[in-house]
Protein backbone atom coordinates (compact mmCIF):
# COMPACT_ATOMS: atom_id res chain seq x y z
CA UNK A 1 0.00 0.00 0.00
CA UNK A 2 1.10 3.36 -0.83
CA UNK A 3 2.00 5.25 2.03
CA UNK A 4 1.69 9.15 0.77
CA UNK A 5 -1.91 9.75 0.73
CA UNK A 6 -2.06 13.33 1.79
CA UNK A 7 -2.89 14.64 -1.02
CA UNK A 8 -6.32 16.42 -2.13
CA UNK A 9 -9.06 14.96 -4.28
CA UNK A 10 -8.00 13.89 -7.55
CA UNK A 11 -11.31 14.08 -9.53
CA UNK A 12 -9.60 11.99 -12.12
CA UNK A 13 -10.01 8.89 -10.65
CA UNK A 14 -7.50 6.27 -11.00
CA UNK A 15 -6.73 7.40 -14.28
CA UNK A 16 -3.76 9.11 -13.00
CA UNK A 17 -0.79 6.94 -11.97
CA UNK A 18 1.64 9.38 -10.55
CA UNK A 19 3.67 7.99 -7.78
CA UNK A 20 3.50 11.38 -6.05
CA UNK A 21 -0.35 10.92 -6.12
CA UNK A 22 -2.23 8.64 -3.89
CA UNK A 23 -4.46 6.04 -5.52
CA UNK A 24 -7.87 7.21 -4.66
CA UNK A 25 -9.65 3.81 -5.97
CA UNK A 26 -7.79 2.44 -2.84
CA UNK A 27 -8.65 5.26 -0.40
CA UNK A 28 -12.53 4.82 -1.64
CA UNK A 29 -12.08 1.38 -0.79
CA UNK A 30 -9.94 1.55 2.56
CA UNK A 31 -12.97 4.49 3.90
CA UNK A 32 -15.72 2.06 3.39
CA UNK A 33 -13.41 -0.93 5.17
CA UNK A 34 -12.99 1.33 8.00
CA UNK A 35 -16.38 2.63 8.14
CA UNK A 36 -17.54 -1.12 8.20
CA UNK A 37 -15.28 -1.71 10.94
CA UNK A 38 -13.69 -4.64 8.20
CA UNK A 39 -10.11 -2.68 8.26
CA UNK A 40 -7.15 -4.81 9.87
CA UNK A 41 -5.11 -3.02 11.96
CA UNK A 42 -2.69 -2.16 9.10
CA UNK A 43 -5.25 -0.62 6.98
CA UNK A 44 -6.81 1.49 9.67
CA UNK A 45 -3.34 2.90 11.15
CA UNK A 46 -2.97 3.99 7.06
CA UNK A 47 -6.37 5.37 7.15
CA UNK A 48 -5.99 7.61 10.42
CA UNK A 49 -2.42 8.50 9.25
CA UNK A 50 -3.17 9.49 5.78
CA UNK A 51 -6.62 9.52 4.38
CA UNK A 52 -8.13 11.38 7.44
CA UNK A 53 -6.08 13.98 6.82
CA UNK A 54 -7.14 14.28 3.08
CA UNK A 55 -9.86 17.00 3.21
CA UNK A 56 -12.37 15.92 0.35
CA UNK A 57 -11.92 11.84 1.93
CA UNK A 58 -12.48 13.34 5.54
CA UNK A 59 -15.75 14.72 4.61
CA UNK A 60 -16.76 11.66 2.58
CA UNK A 61 -15.85 9.44 5.66
CA UNK A 62 -17.85 11.67 7.94
CA UNK A 63 -20.88 12.03 5.58
CA UNK A 64 -21.02 8.08 5.47
CA UNK A 65 -20.80 7.79 8.83
CA UNK A 66 -23.58 9.90 9.78
CA UNK A 67 -26.01 8.44 7.15
CA UNK A 68 -24.97 4.80 8.16
CA UNK A 69 -26.23 5.92 12.36
CA UNK A 70 -29.23 7.38 11.35
CA UNK A 71 -30.25 4.56 8.94
CA UNK A 72 -29.31 2.03 12.00
CA UNK A 73 -31.29 4.46 14.30
CA UNK A 74 -34.12 5.52 12.63
CA UNK A 75 -34.94 2.40 10.34
CA UNK A 76 -35.34 -0.50 12.97
CA UNK A 77 -38.22 0.27 14.85
CA UNK A 78 -41.09 -1.58 13.11
CA UNK A 79 -42.82 -3.01 16.06
CA UNK A 80 -43.35 -6.98 15.61
CA UNK A 81 -47.10 -8.02 15.65
CA UNK A 82 -47.66 -9.24 19.16
CA UNK A 83 -49.31 -12.61 17.75
CA UNK A 84 -46.68 -13.22 15.35
CA UNK A 85 -44.02 -15.83 17.20
CA UNK A 86 -46.74 -17.57 19.04
CA UNK A 87 -48.40 -17.82 15.16
CA UNK A 88 -45.36 -19.51 14.04
CA UNK A 89 -44.97 -21.78 17.04
CA UNK A 90 -48.40 -23.08 17.25
CA UNK A 91 -48.52 -23.75 13.87
CA UNK A 92 -45.03 -25.41 13.80
CA UNK A 93 -45.71 -27.65 16.61
CA UNK A 94 -49.20 -28.41 15.86
CA UNK A 95 -47.49 -29.58 12.61
CA UNK A 96 -45.06 -31.65 14.56
CA UNK A 97 -47.80 -32.98 16.86
CA UNK A 98 -49.87 -34.45 14.06
CA UNK A 99 -46.35 -36.10 12.16
CA UNK B 1 -25.24 -30.58 2.90
CA UNK B 2 -24.40 -33.97 3.03
CA UNK B 3 -26.37 -36.20 5.15
CA UNK B 4 -23.14 -37.15 7.67
CA UNK B 5 -23.37 -32.98 8.30
CA UNK B 6 -26.74 -33.19 9.19
CA UNK B 7 -27.22 -33.03 12.62
CA UNK B 8 -29.54 -35.81 14.90
CA UNK B 9 -31.83 -33.85 17.57
CA UNK B 10 -33.95 -35.42 19.93
CA UNK B 11 -37.60 -33.60 19.17
CA UNK B 12 -36.91 -31.78 22.86
CA UNK B 13 -33.49 -30.12 20.97
CA UNK B 14 -34.94 -28.97 18.08
CA UNK B 15 -37.66 -27.64 20.04
CA UNK B 16 -34.91 -25.58 22.09
CA UNK B 17 -33.08 -24.34 18.93
CA UNK B 18 -36.23 -22.93 17.88
CA UNK B 19 -36.68 -21.45 20.95
CA UNK B 20 -33.58 -20.24 22.42
CA UNK B 21 -31.71 -19.69 18.40
CA UNK B 22 -34.13 -18.32 15.94
CA UNK B 23 -37.02 -17.08 17.84
CA UNK B 24 -34.77 -14.05 19.51
CA UNK B 25 -34.37 -12.70 16.08
CA UNK B 26 -37.81 -12.17 14.83
CA UNK B 27 -37.58 -8.61 15.35
CA UNK B 28 -34.89 -7.84 13.19
CA UNK B 29 -36.58 -10.53 10.83
CA UNK B 30 -39.59 -8.68 10.66
CA UNK B 31 -38.05 -5.62 9.85
CA UNK B 32 -36.41 -6.97 7.18
CA UNK B 33 -39.15 -8.65 6.01
CA UNK B 34 -41.46 -5.37 5.60
CA UNK B 35 -38.43 -3.31 4.48
CA UNK B 36 -38.50 -5.99 1.33
CA UNK B 37 -42.35 -6.49 0.78
CA UNK B 38 -43.73 -2.73 2.24
CA UNK B 39 -46.39 -4.14 3.41
CA UNK B 40 -47.61 -5.93 6.80
CA UNK B 41 -49.34 -8.63 6.04
CA UNK B 42 -46.88 -9.57 3.34
CA UNK B 43 -43.95 -9.27 6.34
CA UNK B 44 -46.00 -11.75 8.56
CA UNK B 45 -46.64 -14.20 6.09
CA UNK B 46 -42.61 -13.72 5.02
CA UNK B 47 -41.52 -14.19 8.48
CA UNK B 48 -43.98 -16.90 9.05
CA UNK B 49 -42.74 -18.99 5.96
CA UNK B 50 -39.06 -18.54 7.08
CA UNK B 51 -39.64 -19.98 10.55
CA UNK B 52 -41.61 -23.02 8.78
CA UNK B 53 -38.74 -23.65 6.80
CA UNK B 54 -36.09 -22.96 8.98
CA UNK B 55 -38.20 -25.53 11.43
CA UNK B 56 -37.96 -28.05 8.34
CA UNK B 57 -34.81 -27.48 7.31
CA UNK B 58 -33.33 -27.45 11.01
CA UNK B 59 -30.77 -30.64 10.82
CA UNK B 60 -28.97 -28.68 8.60
CA UNK B 61 -27.97 -26.33 11.29
CA UNK B 62 -25.20 -26.74 13.67
CA UNK B 63 -26.09 -25.10 16.68
CA UNK B 64 -24.32 -22.53 18.40
CA UNK B 65 -23.36 -21.19 14.81
CA UNK B 66 -24.61 -17.85 13.35
CA UNK B 67 -28.41 -18.45 13.55
CA UNK B 68 -29.49 -15.07 12.51
CA UNK B 69 -27.45 -15.05 9.42
CA UNK B 70 -28.94 -18.75 8.61
CA UNK B 71 -32.40 -17.42 8.90
CA UNK B 72 -31.63 -14.03 6.96
CA UNK B 73 -30.49 -16.79 4.09
CA UNK B 74 -34.27 -18.29 4.24
CA UNK B 75 -35.34 -15.03 3.89
CA UNK B 76 -33.91 -13.61 1.09
CA UNK B 77 -34.24 -17.15 -0.61
CA UNK B 78 -38.02 -17.20 0.53
CA UNK B 79 -38.40 -12.97 -0.91
CA UNK B 80 -37.08 -14.03 -3.85
CA UNK B 81 -37.98 -17.27 -5.01
CA UNK B 82 -41.71 -16.90 -4.11
CA UNK B 83 -42.67 -13.21 -2.67
CA UNK B 84 -41.28 -11.24 -5.12
CA UNK B 85 -43.50 -13.02 -7.80
CA UNK B 86 -46.77 -12.30 -6.63
CA UNK B 87 -45.34 -8.59 -4.67
CA UNK B 88 -47.08 -5.20 -5.10
CA UNK B 89 -43.41 -4.04 -5.55
CA UNK B 90 -41.62 -5.79 -8.85
CA UNK B 91 -38.07 -5.99 -9.27
CA UNK B 92 -37.09 -3.46 -11.18
CA UNK B 93 -33.15 -4.52 -11.13
CA UNK B 94 -31.40 -4.96 -14.37
CA UNK B 95 -29.25 -7.42 -13.32
CA UNK B 96 -27.02 -7.11 -16.75
CA UNK B 97 -26.94 -3.17 -16.13
CA UNK B 98 -25.95 -3.74 -12.26
CA UNK B 99 -22.94 -6.60 -12.78
CA UNK B 100 -21.56 -4.57 -15.77
CA UNK B 101 -21.19 -1.25 -13.98
CA UNK B 102 -20.18 -3.12 -11.13
CA UNK B 103 -17.27 -4.41 -13.64
CA UNK B 104 -16.53 -0.76 -14.84
CA UNK B 105 -14.26 1.42 -13.26
CA UNK B 106 -17.27 4.12 -12.59
CA UNK B 107 -17.89 2.04 -9.47
CA UNK B 108 -14.74 3.42 -7.57
CA UNK B 109 -15.82 6.90 -8.25
CA UNK B 110 -16.34 9.24 -5.40
CA UNK B 111 -19.94 10.49 -5.13
CA UNK B 112 -20.05 14.23 -5.23
CA UNK B 113 -23.08 15.68 -3.86
CA UNK B 114 -23.16 18.69 -1.83
CA UNK B 115 -24.09 16.84 1.48
CA UNK B 116 -22.45 17.70 4.35
CA UNK B 117 -22.54 16.28 7.73
CA UNK B 118 -24.84 18.98 9.25
CA UNK B 119 -27.54 18.57 6.74
CA UNK B 120 -27.63 15.16 7.23
CA UNK B 121 -28.12 14.83 10.70
CA UNK B 122 -30.44 17.73 10.90
CA UNK B 123 -32.42 15.40 8.60
CA UNK B 124 -34.97 13.40 10.40
CA UNK B 125 -35.80 9.75 10.11
CA UNK B 126 -38.99 10.00 8.07
CA UNK B 127 -35.94 11.17 5.18
CA UNK B 128 -33.53 8.50 5.30
CA UNK B 129 -36.20 5.74 5.81
CA UNK B 130 -37.96 7.17 2.75
CA UNK B 131 -34.84 7.43 0.96
CA UNK B 132 -33.87 3.57 1.97
CA UNK B 133 -37.60 2.44 0.38
CA UNK B 134 -36.69 3.95 -2.66
CA UNK B 135 -33.84 2.40 -3.57
CA UNK B 136 -34.02 -1.10 -5.75
CA UNK B 137 -34.48 -4.07 -3.21
CA UNK B 138 -30.70 -5.45 -4.38
CA UNK B 139 -29.11 -2.36 -2.94
CA UNK B 140 -31.99 -1.72 0.01
CA UNK B 141 -30.95 -5.26 1.17
CA UNK B 142 -27.03 -4.49 1.43
CA UNK B 143 -27.66 -1.41 3.10
CA UNK B 144 -29.99 -3.16 5.60
CA UNK B 145 -27.98 -6.12 6.02
CA UNK B 146 -24.71 -3.84 6.68
CA UNK B 147 -25.85 -0.63 7.82
CA UNK B 148 -29.30 -1.98 10.28
CA UNK B 149 -28.09 -5.52 10.92
CA UNK B 150 -24.54 -5.21 11.56
CA UNK B 151 -23.71 -8.10 9.26
CA UNK B 152 -20.19 -8.43 8.24
CA UNK B 153 -19.11 -8.51 4.36
CA UNK B 154 -18.40 -12.27 4.23
CA UNK B 155 -22.16 -13.00 6.28
CA UNK B 156 -23.56 -10.86 3.80
CA UNK B 157 -21.84 -12.73 0.59
CA UNK B 158 -23.49 -16.02 2.51
CA UNK B 159 -26.38 -14.34 3.01
CA UNK B 160 -26.98 -13.04 -0.75
CA UNK B 161 -25.03 -15.73 -2.43
CA UNK B 162 -22.50 -13.85 -4.33
CA UNK B 163 -18.61 -13.10 -3.87
CA UNK B 164 -17.56 -11.05 -1.07
CA UNK B 165 -15.93 -8.54 -3.64
CA UNK B 166 -19.86 -7.90 -5.07
CA UNK B 167 -20.67 -7.08 -1.87
CA UNK B 168 -18.45 -4.42 -1.44
CA UNK B 169 -19.21 -2.76 -4.97
CA UNK B 170 -22.69 -3.09 -4.63
CA UNK B 171 -22.52 -1.74 -0.92
CA UNK B 172 -20.79 1.10 -2.31
CA UNK B 173 -23.30 1.89 -5.15
CA UNK B 174 -26.17 1.47 -2.91
CA UNK B 175 -24.62 4.38 -0.64
CA UNK B 176 -23.96 6.22 -3.61
CA UNK B 177 -27.25 5.70 -4.97
CA UNK B 178 -28.85 6.78 -1.04
CA UNK B 179 -26.80 9.96 -0.76
CA UNK B 180 -28.17 10.90 -4.40
CA UNK B 181 -31.79 10.55 -2.94
CA UNK B 182 -30.83 12.35 0.17
CA UNK B 183 -28.86 15.30 -1.77
CA UNK B 184 -31.75 15.27 -3.84
CA UNK B 185 -34.10 16.11 -0.85
CA UNK B 186 -32.01 18.22 0.65
CA UNK B 187 -31.80 20.88 -2.49
CA UNK B 188 -35.64 20.47 -2.59
CA UNK B 189 -36.26 21.09 1.12
CA UNK B 190 -33.63 23.87 0.68
CA UNK B 191 -30.87 22.69 3.09
CA UNK B 192 -27.69 24.92 3.48
CA UNK B 193 -25.09 23.02 2.50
Amino acid sequence: MESNSTGSLDTGGSDRKDSNQPDHNECLKLLHLVLDDEATAEQKDYFDKHVCNCMPYYEIYHVDKAIKSLVKNTCCGKNVPTDLADAIKEQIFRGTDKA
Amino acid sequence: MSDSQRQNYTQKEKESIFDKEFLPHIGPMYNFAYRLTFDDDDAKDLVQDTYLKAYRFITSFEQGTNAKAWLFRIMKNSFINDFRKKSKQPAKVDYQEVETFYNSDDVDKAITTDLRVETVQDMIGDEISNALNSLDVDFRTVIILCDLEGFKYDEMAKILDIPIGTVRSRLHRARNLLKEKLSDYANKMGYKN
